[in-house]
């Protein structure tokens, strides 16, 4: 029976295994064979730099796609560093963030590893938490010595970097703020004085209720929808004049009797118009690909002063539109925006924290926070960098600009990440009507609480 | 290796008793050091960090059964993740295992251009998952999505929210993951080809329908690869992850109706910081798992057919 | 059970061969029926993935989507190629697959010819501590790993993505035992008898008969090589060394992603193992049935 497998049919078999292997190597690697010729390879040669004899080599860790204007603004400063710098020789090295915060599972892995990066780009927002954890620098002295002090960068950016003990953990780079898109072309056609944009919020109100247009049941534009884009807890909490965060017995107030009022105003939306099919326009269109304002299905949203460069231009460069900060109720309300972004950090265990710091205040000094914001469109943290008139060339963008000094930050506590995710679910549950804003408010204050307790010992 | 350890001399290895420790050792040697190098220190680790306070960022903290008390008592998100977790289970573990064998049959017939279909139905596996994201939020757009439009024009339905809507984003992901199937088809096509066509012969002589042939013939011989795929959707079930993580990058919406466990799971780990409160998740699913699959394999003594034994 | 019964009752058939040729032409037509639309439904993801792979930059945002795009930009595929070093990555992605698909072969298949053919008392206890090994969430193991391969000093090599794969894999371990299994016990009684020792029973007999398993094994390792984005992401430094998985990020910028580029490079990634996946179709195919039991 058996022997009807013989050797040689077996050593068949393996080869054809093997066979598979090999074609598997091999397929991929020549179709058609063109695209090796045409194909420039920009990466490759930037990666692959010799390190000068003698000069000390720094990673430098970044979340931005090589290829990206973002990249390659920052690998100019860099070279501009490495050809002044006599000694150090800094490597960048692109780490894509993973999940749903600006970080790379790899840098907190290689914390934990002990291999951490000399330097890294890192969200401004998480520096409270890296610092309780005892995960970045302490870079007090060293900004002491060099003369960098509060008064050079805008006060949300400060309050960031140093928002843990007081101490300075990073040094802010660029910045992002938001206020309200208005489609002219819908605007007029719903009747309304672009000229005259509403300032208050039941204004503000009316100008969405008119903008809404249906065929037969069938929505064709929304007016406005309260949590597109970034219409965040934060962003109409500070507009309502709320206070997530209590200084003086250090607790988190989420629940507010503003924040709830901010969010009542936001459910209202999905009492007053049909919640699947308007969250439908806002959710359902995934990640940024399909924009829906751009695509005139939403005639007015909250979004940041990127979408200037990175959708409406790009996507819709004939497009009129006009910016205005956010409505405000008339009692007690406020012209309000938060500012979040980027900035450089020593991760904790670093082995050259003087190399590093003398790369990262380079990066960050006024000439090159100007010169990588102007080309990239982002906002700069520095006073000074944001006086270069090239910021306001676009009328649009500077209306962001102007909102700059009263921009808040969000509260700069161990558990941002932590209160961030709880109110944007709080916010969810709002607006879906499961639970009301003051269930849900009181929810995220306990929680968050309970959650710095572990930080208050 | 394997060699020398037939060669041993048989006067040492008297009974075929001991041969089989020696050899069975042997054959599983590598998997067992594999075991000891790759597994034991972090599975231990991990049970260890779920009776911790563990950021990553800083060493573990011993905190007891703190972690543990806190998912029971304190945490409506974890309960929550649960519920979802096993609605999802209960409907595409069956729906699933029943789809995967009917294409499997479909595709094991023999019929012109049976290996332009089997590569369609694995298509979707090749398909980036990102981008599968971003296409099922487009498919099932309530306003504009393909999936309406034709629910409208065949059948005059207005269709449903779909993931938008928090009471159908469920059944939506369930119907999603029958596109998924093609991994396990693969599997259970590779078991068809086991069943000796003599068997099928023999039933057709003795006036067996397609029906009876299939029901008498076919599976009784795959439920080994049944049995495996079971196991295997069971697991996945228990951990569903990336479709929904894509869908809604990773927040669960609408209303936390797609927060599944090992999302949730995945959030405390990497995004807030708690990979101790993480591990006690990760240890309660693990625990549910093992239980639910050794009710599986005991089962199977009753209807899983091993042609070697 | 069952098939037993059936496969005993061997008689020559006569009568009935005409009346069954009849009903089986009847069965392939309705197969035909049911699998057209339905791989049309399969497809779907594919022509979507293959149409925006041709859309220009402005085409991405249209709603309703258009699914035949014009103008047709074929241009995405070398801008795409350019964006991130593709040859390199992909010759990476290769060694890291190749290598560690020959070890999955070898050891899982060693360990599941232990599992399911040889009885020895720890069997049954190795088999559940597999199965189980895969029911912990692999999240909660990523750190302690990389702690364990950074004491290793296997950071920024391949070896945390290739080594283990040679001491098998319990996925795979488990199928190759299931189909194992399901070989008749007298084939390896029958070489016992002729004196083959137990590694000659599993190289000559066990393995060709499984062939299809084990080609399902090398498939499934090679996409989840082909996939693995956290492995590289977390153990690998220094992007001369990246995979493919990790550039198909290089398309993620800022604000937006660069949904053609990033299709047209999935694409020209995927097409080839469709092709091969399609070719090779005989070896997932030729078990038992078609090598047959003669002798």
């Amino acid at each position: 029976m058996s022997k009807a497998i013989t050797r040689r049919a077996l050593l068949q078999q393996a080869a054809a295994t093997t066979g598979v292997v090999v074609l598997m190597a091999c397929q991929p690697a020549q179709p058609a064979g063109k695209p090796t010729e045409q194909a420039p390879k920009p990466t490759e040669v930037k990666q692959a730099e010799p390190a000068p004899a003698g000069k000390l080599v720094i990673d430098f860790w970044d979340p931005s796609t090589p290829e990206s204007a973002w990249a390659k603004s920052k690998k100019a400063i860099l070279d501009d560093f490495n050809a002044q710098s006599e000694k150090i020789q800094v490597n960048m090295v692109f780490k894509p963030t993973t999940g749903q915060t600006q970080m790379s599972e790899a840098l907190l892995t290689a914390i934990a590893g002990g291999t951490p990066p000399d330097s890294a780009y890192f969200d401004r927002f998480i520096v409270p938490t890296w610092a309780a954890e005892n995960s970045l620098t302490d870079l007090t002295e060293l900004a002491n010595a060099a003369g960098i002090k509060a008064e050079d960068y805008f006060p949300f950016a400060w309050k960031e970097a140093s928002g843990w003990k007081g101490r300075l953990w990073a040094l802010p780079h660029d910045t992002d703020d938001r206020a309200v898109y208005i489609n002219v072309e819908k605007a007029q056609k719903a009747g309304l004085d672009i000229n005259n944009p509403p300032k208050y919020v039941d204004e503000f109100d009316q100008w969405a209720e008119a903008m809404f247009e249906y065929e037969g049941p069938r929505l064709i534009t929304a007016g406005f929808i309260p949590w597109a884009q970034q219409g965040w807890i934060y962003s109409y909490g500070f507009t309502w004049n709320g206070k997530f965060f209590d200084e003086e017995k250090q607790q988190v107030t989420a629940n507010d009797p503003r924040i709830v009022a901010a969010c009542e105003w936001m459910a209202s939306y999905s009492k007053k118009y049909d919640i699947a099919t308007i969250d439908s326009f806002s959710q359902a269109f995934g990640q940024e690909a399909q924009e829906p304002f751009v695509m005139g299905q939403l005639a007015m949203t909250y979004d940041g002063d990127w979408r200037i460069a990175s959708v409406q231009e790009r996507y819709a460069p004939d497009m009129e539109y006009i910016v205005i900060p956010m409505p405000y109720p008339k009692d007690g309300g406020r012209v309000a925006t938060w500012a979040g972004g980027w900035s450089l950090v020593i991760p904790r265990g670093a082995k050259n924290v003087d190399a590093g710091w003398e790369f990262i205040s380079f990066f960050t000094n006024v000439e090159n926070m100007v010169k990588f914001c102007v080309e990239t469109s982002h906002i700069p943290t520095r006073v000074e960098s944001a006086k270069d008139p090239r910021f306001r060339e676009n009328k649009w963008h500077a209306v962001f600009m102007d909102l700059l000094p009263i921009a808040d930050a969000r509260p700069p506590l161990p558990i941002g990440q932590f209160l961030w995710t709880a109110l944007a679910e709080a916010r969810d549950l709002i607006v879906h009507l499961t639970k009301t804003p003051q269930e849900a408010l009181d929810d995220v204050t306990k929680r968050a609480n309970e959650e710095m307790k572990k930080y208050q010992s | 290796m394997m060699a020398e350890a037939s060669a041993l001399p048989r006067r040492l290895l008297r009974t075929q008793r001991q041969r089989n420790i020696v050899n069975g050792l042997l054959f599983a040697a590598p998997w067992i050091l594999g075991l000891l190098l790759f597994y034991v220190y972090p599975i231990f680790s991990s049970l260890y960090y779920s009776f911790c306070d563990y950021s990553i960022l800083q060493a573990p903290k011993w905190a007891g059964i703190r972690n543990y008390l806190t998912l029971f008592t304190n945490d409506e998100k974890f309960i929550k993740s649960i519920y979802n977790t096993l609605y999802y289970a209960f409907f595409a573990l069956p729906l699933g295992l029943v789809w995967g064998v009917s294409i499997a049959l479909l595709l094991n017939m023999k019929v012109k251009g049976v290996s332009v279909y089997r590569t369609i139905y694995f298509l979707p596996v090749l398909v980036p998952d990102v981008a599968l994201g971003i296409l099922w939020l487009w498919v099932f757009n309530p306003q504009l999505g393909i999936l309406n439009a034709l629910l409208w024009k065949w059948f005059h339905i207005v269709g449903p929210g779909w993931l938008s809507d928090p009471a159908w984003a469920k059944p939506s992901v369930i119907i999603i993951s029958l596109w998924g199937v093609g991994q396990a088809v693969v599997i259970y096509l590779a078991g068809l080809q086991d069943v000796p066509q003599e068997l099928y012969d023999a039933a057709e002589v003795d006036g067996a329908n397609a029906w009876q042939r299939i029901r008498n013939v076919t599976i009784p011989m795959i439920t080994p690869v049944i049995l495996f795929n079971l196991i295997i959707g069971l697991i996945g079930a228990f951990q569903y992850f990336t479709t929904a993580y894509v869908i809604t990058t990773g927040d669960g919406r609408p209303a936390l109706s797609l927060m599944f466990y090992a999302m949730y799971l995945y959030q405390n780990a990497f995004v807030l910081y708690k990979m101790g409160y993480a591990s006690a998740m990760a240890w309660l699913l693990f625990l549910a798992a093992v239980i639910s699959s050794y009710a599986l394999f005991r089962s199977s003594a009753r209807w899983v057919y091993y042609g070697g034994q | 059970m069952g098939g037993e019964t059936v496969a005993c009752q061997v008689s020559t058939a006569t009568g009935g061969a005409r009346r069954r040729r009849f009903w089986r032409r009847i069965g392939r037509l309705w197969g035909h029926l049911a699998l057209i639309p339905l791989s049309i439904v399969y497809m779907i993801p594919f022509f979507w993935m293959l149409s925006t792979a041709l859309k220009t930059d402005r085409q991405v945002m249209v709603w309703p989507p258009v699914w035949i795009p014009n103008p047709i930009a074929w241009d995405n595929f070398p801008r795409a190629i350019a964006f991130f070093p593709f040859w390199r990555f992909l010759a990476n992605t290769l060694t890291i697959a190749v290598l560690a698909m020959l070890g999955i072969l070898i050891s899982s298949s060693l360990v599941a010819y232990s599992l399911a053919r040889i009885r020895w008392p720890g069997r049954d206890l190795l088999f559940g501590i597999t199965v189980a090994t895969m029911m912990l969430p692999y999240q909660v193991t990523i750190i302690p790993l990389f702690v364990q391969f950074t004491r290793f000093k296997w950071i920024n090599t391949y070896l945390p993505l290739i080594v283990p794969a040679w001491f098998g894999g319990a996925f795979y371990i488990f199928l190759l035992r299931q189909f194992f299994m399901t070989i008749p016990q007298e084939l390896s009684d029958a070489a016992r008898i002729d004196g083959a020792s137990e590694f000659r029973t599993f190289y000559q007999i066990v393995l060709p008969l499984a062939r299809p398993a084990l080609a399902t094994v090398l498939l499934f390792e090679f996409l989840a090589r082909w996939r693995d984005f956290q492995g590289p992401l977390i153990y690998l430094q220094d992007p001369r060394k990246y995979t493919i998985s990790l550039g198909l990020s290089y398309f993620r910028l800022e604000h937006s992603t660069e949904w053609q580029l990033l299709m047209a490079a999935s694409l020209t990634l995927t097409i080839p193992i469709i092709m091969l996946y399609f070719l090779t179709q005989r070896t997932f195919i030729q078990g038992i049935a078609l090598t047959g039991l003669k002798g």
